[in-house]
């Protein structure tokens, strides 16, 4: 049996829900929420996380998300998987400008850097962008082989 | 028939989880050293500490003012903190810095002495003196902070 046929249906359609719920929350909810205090305590901020930018990569991540859950175990869902994960890691670097903040307040300009940070934090999707190819390249060239009996 | 993972999968699986151990012990850690220095801050310049973190002087002799301010930090986190103060003086204005710049290993404390000269103190009227000046504080390697500050504060605070 193939991996493909080991997955079934149901199994497609609960983890696209949960995708869904999860990804609406994580790129969606809780950075509206995260743009709206910080605009409102401190208004100087250049952290301009605009609803416009939550909802298109939000949509887009969601969308790519639910997708490969629906095709998991297909080669289709392989592109899906990596462009969610590059689109999660772009989405994390325009979000906090490339590492860097900056503020005024009383007449004091102060300007955070943390370009290290910020690099550690998109790694692990940008890893995974990698990884969901190369792990399904691997197990199709072990579907490949001929059997031993063939030899 | 079942496919048994590659070691090539198995290989990708340990580079990720070790990707992702880095990621939460590295921000828990830094997370950690700049609680522990905000709050030694926060409880020095609070009263709770017998040493005074921040401390400004003023001495005028003649026509001479040279404004003094010392830092006192301890650094109680995981990674060395570089701590610097620079001034930008305008061209031809009589003003003089001594930019300083100390590095805080964990578990030391370090003062940073800076000193800005103004020559012909007296022309100057008592808040007319505006230097900008770069604070710099940078938990290595990780982040850093700059302030842009008004040094001319320093003459009519610090004198007080």
């Amino acid at each position: 049996m193939t991996e493909e046929g080991r997955i079934t249906r149901r199994r497609r359609i609960i983890s696209a829900i949960l995708r869904l719920i999860i990804n609406i929350i994580s790129w969606v909810i809780i950075p509206t929420i995260l743009s709206n205090y910080i605009s409102t305590a401190v208004p100087s901020s250049s952290f301009t996380l605009s609803t416009t930018l939550i909802y298109t990569f939000g949509a887009i991540i969601t969308g790519l998300q639910v997708l490969s859950a629906l095709t998991e175990g297909m080669a289709v869902s392989i592109p899906l998987v990596t462009g969610s994960y590059v689109a999660i890691a772009y989405y994390i670097y325009v979000a906090v400008d490339g590492g860097t903040l900056a503020l005024t307040a009383a007449g004091i300009g102060v300007s955070l850097g943390f370009q290290p940070l910020l690099y550690l934090v998109v790694l692990p999707p940008l890893f995974s962008a990698i990884r969901a190819p190369l792990a399904y390249l691997a197990e199709e060239h072990e579907a490949a082989q001929p059997a031993s009996d063939l030899i | 028939m079942k496919l048994e993972p590659s070691i090539l999968s198995h290989s990708l699986r340990a580079v990720a989880l070790v990707i992702t151990l880095v990621s939460l012990v590295t921000f828990a850690t830094v997370g950690y050293s700049v609680y522990a220095v905000a709050s030694n801050v926060t409880n020095t310049l609070g009263g709770s500490s017998h040493t005074p973190a921040i401390t400004a002087k003023v001495v005028v002799s003649g026509s001479v003012a040279t404004a003094y301010l010392n830092v006192t930090l301890t650094n109680n986190g995981f990674y060395p903190i570089a701590l610097s103060l620079d001034c930008s003086p305008p061209a031809g204005s009589g003003i003089s810095c001594t930019n300083s710049l100390v590095r805080i290993d964990p578990g030391q404390t370090q003062t940073l002495n800076f000193a800005m000269t103004v020559e012909n103190y007296s022309q100057y009227a008592p808040e007319g003196i505006h230097v900008d000046g770069l604070v710099q504080a940078t938990l290595e390697p990780f982040a850093s902070v700059n302030m842009t500050v008004d040094l001319g504060t320093l003459l009519t605070r610090g004198g007080a």
